[in-house]
């Protein structure tokens, strides 16, 4: 009895902080976007995929996290919702060019607004009255100089850390949850993507994923996290939440 | 006791996990990776390092032949991946608000790392930030942390080379990929004892004692990376003909400064993340003397360090006193003083600090430093600026308006020379 | 059981109350730690600390105007340094306006902020009190530049600060007109 009570409040707690939450946020300037042979540019993707080892030590993968660099933008590509859309990806200029101090000061910004909307537009107790849910933040300018640079008319900053749990670490979690009936936590997938609009400077849609499922080591499986890190993207085909 | 179905349950999961484990979290590193052998030998042990006595030995134990730091690892291997990690790290260390670009101080340093590193100098990419505490860290794909607080509390080159020396050898001997490695067969072990001792029924206080055993072996195992990268600091000393006392000197120093600044913590993360201060002091000594008398001439380089770098004590200075407590920079700054370079800047620096600090008798201890200071050689002009303050605050409004003039005369263009006048028709 | 029913009392309470922004509507007049009256012309959001409260438009890594409660002779600007055994700065009652930028750098540094310069230093009002302007440019160990402005004053040996920063290229132009507005405009309640 104890342990079913265990269960269902287990049940009962994530069903309620994971809840229906929409991952995506739109900016009220989204409706405004047309759909229709859009150049993004693409910005050197942050992604980084590590293999949790059974004592919980976290190894950092190269092969893995380069390969999911390139599924996960052919995945993009592929995809039939975003067929009228031309992705264009920005390669890392070389060190200590004009080019990469200006790209660098994109991103450094971009971290620091992300970092903001994550912390802001998500967690409830840091809620901005002033934006309250509402996608409301700029890149100003850099925008602007971006679309000179580039002559794309939106920006995509996509950021994924990916852990997965050593074979050892699966076994380890399997005894443990049979025998003790404790959860040990495994591979976790958190990352965001936004859109940011380089005529206006307006960071368009954001989505924010933190979850214990996805898989970027394969092709197969990438087509389920481009689905997920793109949920509600507004330059869709058939935008669905447009 | 277990019924004879749980016994066998619990011999399977066991079993299963081991068997798993073993394959999927070290041994492919080691078999589809590097091999350790690659690494070439073992770290020593405390009791192997201790039993050499003369200079061939030394020498002997630390071959900087077959070494292959800066080779960029296979992408397949753990290595591949600290890499990969590296160079993510090294993206914020370049971009950080902390960096100093100044390209002559720059070039100095990156001069006497390719000495140092030789070989391997094309691998390392220098990075000097403004941070007020002794430190310095080479990162395995070659990104090269050089803080303020250490090219400030070096003597000479010989004492800056020494610490870069330590640096390097965990560089040299792959500490970090080393290190990493033993952390998980550490905690894997660890794991499955608690797994087995929970399933076992072993008495509770057994996986705390695992437990420490596990933190214990890890921490020794980083003890003995720090003992081999003295080791080959002091071989790379030797190679380039540096004063070999330097890095005893480096340490006793910060041994002093933590004891004075009644700290030896955060103030000081070069010891404090290597523990045994005394002791690791005691051993680069002995080595030291062994091998000095076979190296004729040996080279402290301290004209050309303080060439380079007085240029930028005062800035280095500003920000140790901002950021540190009043005893941990008194006590820098005593220790500075003792050395007497420049001793104009340093008693006017400490005049600072009292002007500064919360102390009701702050200004008064302020002005002993500021004569002094003008007294010395090199105080900055703002000296006057800082004595007029102090004596405006004691109420003595003639002499403050005299060192105002004086200020005003010396640095007529200063930032602030329009409010010190306004100061000064506010005293008349 | 119980355990678990507090964690899901605690998780309400986190999901539904105690935010730590209130919002400063716009265009009215607002008591800000009982020393400033300030009208506004747009919304803010406001968020109190032990010392000071302050502002944000987007977030205080973009924005921040700050107003700190009136330091008294012998007190420090700031009593809770955030992650450093540095003291913040001490006021002392006969203080100039030549001791205010070491007051301006230690708050900042205390604050975490790194490579501050001040680039300007300009005399200026803070209601009915001769204040001290400092412009200033400064950065964090990891993000993007930084530029902002401060007005402090000593009025009636207490000192009074005000301190506005944001990120430069893209925030500064948006936020500090208002800002500066609001800073040159308001009103000293004692």
């Amino acid at each position: 009895m104890v342990n079913r009570c265990r269960w269902a409040t287990i049940a009962l707690v994530s069903a309620s902080l994971m809840g229906c939450q929409q991952t995506f946020r739109l900016s009220e300037k989204t409706l405004a976007l047309s759909r229709v042979n859009q150049k993004i540019a693409v910005m050197p993707p942050d992604v980084e995929l590590s293999e949790l080892t059974m004592g919980g030590v976290k190894v950092p993968n190269a092969v893995w996290s380069e390969q999911a660099k390139t599924y996960l933008l052919d995945g993009i590509r592929k995809s039939p919702a975003f067929k009228n859309l031309d992705f264009v990806e920005i390669q890392p200029p070389p060190q200590n060019t004009p080019e990469d101090r200006f790209i660098l000061s994109v991103q450094k910004l971009h971290t620091a607004v992300g970092d903001e909307i994550m912390l802001h537009s998500y967690n409830p107790a840091y809620t901005l009255p002033t934006k309250g849910a509402k996608l409301d933040w700029s890149m100003g300018p850099l925008a602007k100089e971006l679309r000179h640079r580039t002559n794309a008319k939106h920006a995509l900053f996509i950021h994924v850390n990916d852990t997965y749990s050593s074979s050892g670490r699966v076994a380890y979690a399997i005894a443990v949850a049979i025998f003790a009936g404790v959860a040990i936590p495994g591979g976790q997938q958190q990352g965001f993507a936004s859109l940011v609009d380089l005529e206006t400077g307006d960071v368009v849609w954001f989505n924010n994923i933190a979850r214990n499922a996805g898989d970027l080591r394969s092709p197969g499986s990438v087509q389920e996290t481009v689905d997920a890190l793109f949920a509600g993207f507004p330059l869709e085909r058939d935008c669905k939440s447009c | 006791m277990l019924s004879g179905k749980w016994q066998f349950r619990l011999f399977f999961f066991l079993a299963a996990t081991l068997a798993l484990s073993a394959c999927a979290d070290d041994k492919k590193y080691f078999e589809v990776g590097l091999k350790d052998s690659e690494l070439g030998k073992p770290v020593m042990t405390e009791a192997q390092t201790a039993s050499i006595f003369s200079a061939p030995q030394i020498l002997e134990t630390y071959r900087l032949e077959n070494l292959k730091p800066a080779a960029r690892p296979s992408k397949e291997t753990d290595e591949g991946g600290y890499w990969f990690s590296a160079d993510k790290h090294e993206q914020l260390v370049r971009t950080s608000g902390n960096l100093i670009k100044d390209e002559k101080l720059n070039a100095y340093v990156k001069g006497i790392i390719c000495r140092l590193a030789g070989p391997y100098c094309p691998g390392i990419r220098l990075y000097i930030m403004r941070i007020p505490q002794l430190n310095a860290n080479v990162m395995a794909n070659g990104t090269t942390q050089v803080w303020s607080g250490l090219l400030l509390r070096s003597r000479d080159e010989a004492e800056l080379a020494a610490v870069l020396g330590h640096e390097f050898g965990h560089y040299l001997r792959r500490h970090t990929l080393q290190s990493q490695r033993h952390i998980i067969e550490q905690t894997n072990m660890a794991t499955l004892y608690t797994l087995g001792a929970f399933l076992g029924g072993a008495p509770a206080g057994s996986v705390d004692l695992m437990n420490m055993a596990t933190n214990s072996s890890i921490l020794a195992f980083s003890r003995n990376h720090e003992r081999e990268a003295d080791g080959y600091g002091l071989r790379l000393l030797y190679e380039n003909k540096y004063d070999l006392s330097a890095p005893s000197e480096v340490w006793k120093r910060a041994i002093d400064e933590g004891k004075r600044a009644g700290q030896d913590g955060p103030l000081n993360p070069y010891s404090s993340t290597h523990p045994p201060d005394l002791e690791r002091q005691a051993e680069l000594k002995r080595l030291a003397d062994v091998l000095s008398p076979t190296l004729i001439s040996q080279d402290k380089g301290r004209e050309r360090y303080l060439e380079h770098i007085l240029p930028h004590r005062a800035s280095f200075l500003e920000v140790e006193i901002t950021k540190n407590p009043q005893k941990a920079s008194l006590a820098l700054l005593d220790i500075l003083i003792e050395d007497g370079v420049r001793l104009g800047e340093l008693y006017y620096f400490k005049g600072e600090v009292f002007r500064r600090s919360a102390k009701k008798n702050g200004a008064e201890e302020a002005l002993k430093f500021y004569k002094k200071a003008i007294e010395a050689e090199g105080a900055p002009v703002e000296v006057f600026r800082s004595m007029a303050l102090a004596e405006l605050s004691l109420q003595k409004k003639e002499e403050a308006k005299r060192n105002f003039d004086i200020y005003l005369q010396k640095a007529p263009s200063a930032s602030d020379a329009q409010i010190v006048r306004m100061q000064m028709e506010a005293l008349k | 059981m119980r355990k678990l029913l507090a964690f899901l009392f605690v998780s309400c309470l986190a999901l539904s109350g105690c935010a730590y922004y209130s919002l400063i509507p716009q265009g009215g007049s607002v008591n800000v730690v009982g020393e400033y009256l300030v009208k506004t012309d747009g919304s803010w959001n406001s968020r109190s600390y032990s010392d000071s409260v302050a502002w944000t438009k987007h977030g205080p890594r973009l924005d921040g105007l700050m107003f700190f409660t009136a330091t008294e002779d012998g007190k420090r600007l700031m009593d809770t340094p955030f992650m450093s055994e540095k003291k913040g700065p001490t006021f002392k009652k006969g203080m100039t306006f030549l001791e205010f930028p070491d007051l301006l750098n230690g708050v900042l540094a205390s604050l975490q902020f790194v490579d501050v310069r001040i680039t300007k230093m300009t005399p200026s009002e803070l209601g009915d009190a001769k204040a001290l302007r400092m412009d200033f440019t400064m950065k964090t160990e990891n993000g993007p530049n930084l530029k902002g402005f401060a007005r402090m004053a000593n009025k009636n040996d207490r000192l009074l600060f005000i301190l506005f920063y944001s990120e430069e290229s893209t925030y500064y132009p948006l936020v500090a007109p208002e800002a500066e507005r609001i800073t040159a405009e308001l009103r000293l309640l004692k």
